[in-house]
């Protein structure tokens, strides 16, 4: 069955004390562990041990990790990967807390990605007997997991081809320079299931992030993380509004460090054979900022 | 408390002690273009130093302001705290300044010795403090300064 989803997202932080108080207070991720210059969290509603890891020391990524069902499926996208023509290294167990061994991938985009096949599960916060719909002390936001990244890279088209490769993604929307057939590709939008994306790559400079994105269940969520980010000062660099691309509901900030996140609601249903999305360049606006209908700058030139 | 003047336009903000630059410049009433994340992680904010030094009382990464480049005199204008006055340059299409009747508002002047704060009991903006010179006849535009106001 191979990749399930993209488990964990590892960032770093110029100021760990600081970040702690955005994830934590004004995000309301659970804290599930910390070690030397690293915390760790987890979303309400997910059930391993994390997904979202803070390093103290600089910005940007440090990796991701994408989940998949069976040991076996490590051995398979190893395989995939040397065909392709990708780096890897086996991991081990430990390397990651409670993280299984796996495959470490080296993108030509200068990113890295573990896949693991297991994760210590710690459970929801609701639990799986006779659960609530929702913790009742929720802080902040109330975020109840991971979602989705947004990476840079010198060369779209071949991420794509990547992410097809190793881990049977396939395009729900893209942005091209025209609708030719050998158009290029200044960004592509990613899933394997009906989640319309887990992973997402848009033109810019090599190993760079430009943002991950926590999941929300609608407008009204949306709406309320927008007002509580004002509470706590965050910066928003633009939102409440709707991606025509994807659909969904968002707003983009930014964490103490300046790292860019998102709160992500919605989005329809993607299926592989679903026809592709494309949008050009005329319409770029529209397509990633649905009101507003133009880019800001910061859209495009910021990144960690 | 610091002021910052900018290059060559002219305009000049009234920061508040431990203000970084571009936080003090945008509640002063001024539209800087190039704003990125707003807390040191994009770099996009860099400007450079004409005059006066920053320090920076937050972290920031060697990866966004190089060592050379705080040698050279570039400030991470969302990061960097001035050290008494400071000159800048940004470039006239870089940066705007509120209308010349919001901006006296906003970019309040310390009080001179021996005067009031610009502000009376009930907190409104007196004329005399910044600004009580007549406003310009003809329609503001972006060059106006607040020199003079």
């Amino acid at each position: 069955m191979g990749v399930m989803r993209m488990g964990y997202a590892h960032v770093r932080v110029t100021d760990l004390a600081e970040a702690k108080n955005h994830y934590a207070n004004t995000l309301g991720l659970y804290e599930t562990h910390a070690e030397g210059n690293r915390v760790y969290y987890k979303g309400w509603d997910e059930w391993d041990h994390h997904s979202v890891v803070l390093e103290e020391g600089g910005v940007g990524v440090v990796k991701f990790g994408f989940k998949v069902r069976n040991p076996e499926d490590i051995d398979d996208i190893e395989k995939r990967a040397a065909a392709f023509g990708v780096t890897t290294e086996r991991m081990s167990a430990g390397e990651n807390p409670e993280v299984s061994d796996g495959l470490r991938i080296f993108t030509p985009s200068e990113h890295v990605l573990e896949v693991y096949h297991a994760q210590t599960m710690v459970g929801t916060e609701v639990g799986t007997h006779n659960p609530e719909s929702f913790p009742r002390h929720l802080v902040g936001v109330g975020v109840p997991a991971l979602d989705h990244a947004l990476i840079l890279a010198d060369d779209v088209k071949l991420m794509e081809q990547m992410f097809v490769a190793l881990f049977d993604y396939f395009p729900t929307e893209r942005a091209q320079t025209s609708l030719d057939d050998d158009a290029d590709y200044i960004a592509t939008w990613l899933t394997n299931n009906n989640q319309i994306h887990q992973i997402a790559v848009l033109k810019g400079p090599q190993s760079k992030l430009h943002h991950f994105a926590v999941r929300l269940g609608d407008w009204h969520e949306v709406g309320r993380a927008a007002d509580l980010m004002t509470m706590d000062d965050v910066p928003i660099d633009i939102g409440p509004t709707r991606h025509g691309i994807t659909r969904g509901q968002t707003v983009y900030f930014f964490d103490p460090s300046g790292n860019r996140n998102e709160v992500f609601a919605g989005g329809y249903p993607a299926y592989p054979d679903r026809p592709v999305n494309v949008w050009t360049p005329e319409q770029i606006g529209r397509g990633v900022f649905y009101h507003a209908r133009e880019l800001n700058e910061r859209f495009m030139t910021v990144s960690t | 408390m610091p002021e910052v003047r900018i290059e060559p336009s002219g305009f000049t903000a009234h920061l508040l002690e431990g203000e970084p630059i571009l936080a003090g410049l945008t509640r002063c009433g001024f539209t800087v273009r190039k704003i990125g994340c707003r807390r040191g992680g994009c770099g996009i904010c860099k400007i450079e130093l004409v005059a006066g030094e920053v320090d920076y009382v937050k972290v920031v990464a060697d990866t966004v302001l190089t060592a050379d480049e705080r040698a050279a005199g570039t400030a991470l204008t969302c990061r960097a705290v001035p050290l008494g006055d400071v000159v800048l340059h940004i470039d006239e299409q870089e940066i705007d300044a509120a209308p010349p009747g919001l901006l006296r508002y906003l970019n309040l002047a310390p009080a001179p010795p021996g005067k009031s704060s610009g502000h009376d009991p009930q907190g409104r903006p007196q004329e005399s403090a910044v600004g009580s010179a007549p406003r310009p006849t003809a329609p503001p535009t972006r060059h106006d300064s607040t020199k003079g106001d």
